[in-house]
C-alpha cells in the first residue's frame, strides 16, 4: 500500500464518518418536525481494500404503516368533521330554560290555561297572543339555524376542496423534485417526508389512497373509487357544484362525479345531501312538530269563539280551483267527511240564523261550501283568487262551531297559527290584530256564545299533555325531548367514534415512530458510546508502539 | 549455548505467532474504523487488552532466554541482537536470521498499521469531541442562580428528551 493510497483510504473513512455524524445532527435538529423520518448513513466498503464511503442516507420508514396512516387519516378526517358538525347542531338545540322551545311551548299552553279561568281578561289574552308569537318565532329561529348550518356546509366543502387542490398541486411539485433527485442518484429523504405528510393531510380531507410509481413519484386516487387526483406531476382538479334541481352538492374530479368514502368531505357532503343525515332529520322532525302544533291548535281554535264575533273573515289558504274537490285543491291539509256550523248573531247577541255545511271528502268543492254559506240570507260568501271570504249582514256577526270535517282548519278560517312547518309558522293576522278574537269559548247547543266561557281555552291548554305525535304516543314535549336527546346522543356517539379513530391513528403513528421517530437520548447515547470507543482505542496506540520498539532491539 | 539459543528461538517463535494475531486484529480494526462501527471498535479494543495481558508473559520468557544467551556469551543483555548472534554462532545462523526477518516483517507491518489506525482514531475522536461539544453548547440550559445563590439545574429544560417518552 502506497503512502498516498493509505491517506486516501483515511480521507474516505473520515468523510464517511463525518456523514454519519451529520446525519445524527440532522436527526436531532428535526426531533420535533412533524412527519420527519429519522435517517441513517449506510456505509459500504469501496472495492478491494480501498476504504469506505457513504452508500446512501437511508430514511427509516415503514411503507406498510404509511398506507395504514393514510387510510386511518381518512377515517380521522371524517370523524372530526362529523363531530364538529354534530356539536354545532347540538348547540342549536341546546335548551335555554327561559327561551328554549320547550319553555316557550310550556308558557303558551299555560297562557291558555290561565285564559280558560278568566276568558274576558284582556291582559291574559295579550299573554296568549305573545306566547303564540314566541312559539312561532322560536320554531323559525331553530329552523333558520338548521338552514344556516346547511348553507355553511357548502362554504366549508368549498374551503376543503380548495385546500385539497392546494395539497394536490404541492404533492405533484414534490413528485417532480423527487423524480429529478432520484434521477441524479440522490435519496431526497426530506422531500419524501414532506410528501408523505401532505398525502396524509390530503387523506384527512378527501380520503385518498396512494401508490408508489417506479420513478419515485406517487399516484393518488380517491379511496374506494379509483378516481385519480394526481399521478406524478399530472394533477386533476377537484370541484364542487350545487345541483339546483336536487338541492345537493356534487364533487367532481375534472368531469367525473366522485363520492369520497372517507375524509372530511365524505362527512360534509353526506350531511349536506342525505335526507336521513342529522341536519335533514332534525329539520324534518322540527317541521313535523311545528306542523302538529299548528294543526292541533288550529283545529280547536277554528271551532271556537272569541269575545266578539266575525263581521267578515277571509281564509288564510287558497285553493287551486274552486270547482275541484277540496281534498285535491292543494290545501295544506285535506278536509274529511263531516260538517261545520256557522251561527249568525244579531247586535244583541241573539241567534239570527244557523247554517250547517256538510263536506264529503273527495267530492265537496270550495264553490259548494261558498254556495252553502251564501244560502243563509244573513251571510255572504265570495271566492277571490281561490280564497273564501265570509261576511255577515250589516249589524250582525257570526261564529264557527263544531267542525268535524277539518274544513276550517284546511282553509285557514278562524285559525290561531298560519304556516305549515317550522320555517313558515306564524301567528294568524286574526289573532295578532285583535286579541278578542282568540277563541276561548265555544258556541253552546243553543247557538249562543257566553262571555265567561273558557271551555275552548281549556281544551287548547290540554293539548300540552295530549299524545298527538308518533301515532298518538308522544306529546309535543315528549317529541321535542326525543329530538333534542337524539341530537345530543348523535354528538356523543360521534365524539366516541372520533376518540376511537384518534386512538387508531395514534397506534399507527406510534408504530411508525418506533421506526421513524428520532430519540434524542438514543442518538446522544450512540454518540457518547462511539466517543468512548474511540477514546479507549486511542489509549492503546502508544502501548503498541512500545511493544514494537522493544522488538526493534533484538531484530537489529 | 545451543540449548540457550533453542530456548530463545522457541520464545521468539511464540512471540511471532502472538504478533501475527495482533496483525490480524489491527487489520480488522482498520476495517471497523473505515466503516465507523463504534460498537465493533469497542469489542476489538477489549481483544487488544487481552492481547496486551498475554504479551507480558511472552516478554518475560524472551527476557529470560536472552539473559541465558548473554551470560553464555559474557556480553551485556542490551547488546544482544539476532544479527550478532548469527555472526557468533554460524551453525545457528540460518534459524536465527529467519526468526529475525520474520520479526522484522511483522513489526514493520504492525508499525504501519498502528500509525494508520492511530491516525483514523485520533482524527475521528477529535471530530467527535468537537461535534458533541457543539451539540451540548446548542442544547445546554443557560446557567441560572436561585435566590440562595446556588446554580439551578433545570433538567427538564435542557430539551434533549425523547419525544416518544
Amino acid at each position: 500500500m502506497s503512502l498516498f493510497s493509505g491517506f486516501e483510504i483515511g480521507r474516505k473513512a473520515l468523510a464517511a464518518h463525518q456523514a454519519v455524524l451529520d446525519t445524527v445532527g440532522h436527526n436531532l435538529a428535526n426531533v420535533a418536525t412533524r412527519g420527519y423520518a429519522r435517517q441513517r448513513a449506510e456505509l459500504v466498503a469501496v472495492a478491494p481494500r480501498n476504504g469506505v464511503e457513504v452508500a446512501q442516507i437511508r430514511r427509516l420508514r415503514d411503507r406498510f404503516l404509511d398506507v395504514q396512516l393514510i387510510q386511518e387519516g381518512g377515517g380521522l378526517g371524517r370523524a372530526q368533521a362529523q363531530v364538529n358538525l354534530l356539536q354545532r347542531l347540538e348547540s342549536i338545540f341546546t335548551e335555554d330554560p327561559e327561551a328554549g322551545l320547550g319553555a316557550t311551548l310550556s308558557r303558551f299552553f299555560r297562557a291558555f290555561q290561565d285564559l280558560s279561568v278568566h276568558p274576558t281578561d284582556p291582559a291574559l289574552r295579550v299573554t296568549v297572543k305573545e306566547a303564540g308569537a314566541q312559539v312561532a318565532a322560536t320554531f323559525r329561529d331553530l329552523r333558520g339555524g338548521l338552514d344556516v348550518l346547511k348553507a355553511d356546509l357548502v362554504t366549508e366543502i368549498e374551503s376543503r376542496v380548495s385546500a385539497a387542490n392546494g395539497l394536490v398541486t404541492e404533492i405533484a411539485e414534490l413528485n417532480r423534485r423527487i423524480v429529478a433527485a432520484r434521477g441524479g442518484g440522490l435519496e431526497p429523504s426530506d422531500l419524501l417526508d414532506r410528501r408523505d405528510l401532505l398525502v396524509a393531510q390530503l387523506s384527512e380531507i378527501a380520503g385518498v389512497a396512494a401508490s408508489d410509481n417506479e420513478n419515485g413519484s406517487v399516484r393518488v386516487t380517491i379511496a374506494g373509487t379509483g378516481v385519480r387526483l394526481l399521478d406524478g406531476d399530472l394533477v386533476s382538479t377537484l370541484t364542487v357544484a350545487l345541483d339546483g334541481s336536487t338541492n345537493t352538492v356534487r364533487l367532481q374530479v375534472d368531469d367525473e362525479v366522485v363520492a369520497p368514502q372517507s375524509g372530511a368531505l365524505a362527512a360534509l357532503v353526506g350531511a349536506r345531501n342525505s335526507p336521513t343525515g342529522p341536519i335533514s332529520q332534525a329539520a324534518s322532525d322540527l317541521d313535523a312538530l311545528a306542523r302538529s302544533i299548528i294543526d292541533e291548535v288550529n283545529r280547536l281554535h277554528a271551532s271556537g269563539a272569541g269575545l266578539t264575533g266575525h263581521a267578515t273573515l277571509t281564509a288564510a289558504n287558497a285553493v287551486s280551483s274552486s270547482t275541484v274537490a277540496l281534498t285535491a285543491a292543494g290545501l295544506p291539509s285535506s278536509p274529511l267527511t263531516g260538517a261545520f256550523r256557522i251561527v249568525v248573531h244579531d247586535s244583541a247577541g241573539s241567534v239570527a240564523s244557523t247554517v250547517d255545511v256538510s263536506v264529503t271528502a273527495g267530492v265537496t268543492t270550495l264553490e259548494d261550501v261558498r254556495s252553502a254559506i251564501d244560502a243563509d240570507p244573513n251571510l255572504t260568501a265570495t271566492i277571490s283568487a281561490g280564497i273564501l271570504t265570509v261576511s255577515a249582514a250589516s249589524g250582525m256577526t257570526y261564529a264557527f262551531a263544531s267542525d268535524t270535517s277539518d274544513t276550517l282548519l284546511a282553509l285557514g278560517l278562524n285559525t290561531f297559527f298560519t304556516g305549515t312547518d317550522a320555517l313558515t309558522i306564524g301567528e294568524s293576522p286574526l289573532v295578532a290584530g285583535d286579541v278578542a278574537k282568540i277563541a276561548a269559548a265555544r258556541v253552546d247547543s243553543t247557538g249562543l256564545v257566553h262571555r265567561g266561557d273558557g271551555e275552548n281555552a281549556l281544551a287548547l291548554a290540554r293539548l300540552r299533555t295530549k299524545p298527538t305525535l308518533r301515532g298518538g304516543t308522544a306529546t309535543f314535549v315528549d317529541f321535542l325531548g326525543t329530538l333534542v336527546s337524539r341530537v345530543g346522543s348523535e354528538a356523543r356517539d360521534a365524539t366516541q367514534a372520533l376518540d376511537r379513530q384518534e386512538a387508531a391513528v395514534e397506534l399507527v403513528e406510534n408504530l411508525q415512530q418506533q421506526t421513524s421517530g428520532v430519540s434524542t437520548d438514543e442518538e446522544l447515547l450512540t454518540l457518547t458510546q462511539a466517543q468512548h470507543a474511540y477514546a479507549a482505542a486511542a489509549r492503546y496506540i502508544s502501548t503498541l508502539n512500545d511493544v514494537i520498539d522493544s522488538l526493534f532491539q533484538i531484530t537489529r | 549455548m545451543t540449548a540457550a539459543l533453542d530456548t530463545l528461538s522457541d520464545a521468539l517463535a511464540a512471540e511471532s505467532r502472538h504478533l501475527a494475531a495482533l496483525l490480524e486484529l489491527l487489520e480488522e480494526e482498520g476495517q471497523v474504523l473505515r466503516r465507523g462501527e463504534a460498537v465493533s471498535l469497542a469489542a476489538i479494543t477489549d481483544r487488544k487488552e487481552a492481547w496486551i495481558r498475554d504479551r507480558a508473559a511472552l516478554e518475560d520468557t524472551r527476557r529470560q532466554a536472552l539473559s541465558l544467551v548473554a551470560r553464555a556469551l559474557h556480553i551485556d543483555l542490551s547488546a544482544v541482537t539476532l544479527t550478532d548472534l548469527a555472526r557468533r554462532e554460524p551453525a545457528q545462523a540460518g534459524r536465527l536470521l529467519a526468526r529475525r526477518d520474520e520479526l522484522r516483517r511483522l513489526t514493520s507491518r504492525l508499525s504501519a498499521l498502528v500509525q494508520h489506525n492511530g491516525f483514523l482514531i485520533e482524527r475521528s475522536l477529535r471530530y467527535f469531541r468537537g461535534f458533541v461539544s457543539s451539540l451540548v453548547g446548542a442544547v445546554a440550559h443557560p446557567a441560572t442562580y436561585t435566590a440562595s445563590g446556588r446554580h439551578d439545574v433545570q433538567a427538564a429544560a435542557v430539551g434533549l428528551i425523547d419525544r416518544r417518552g
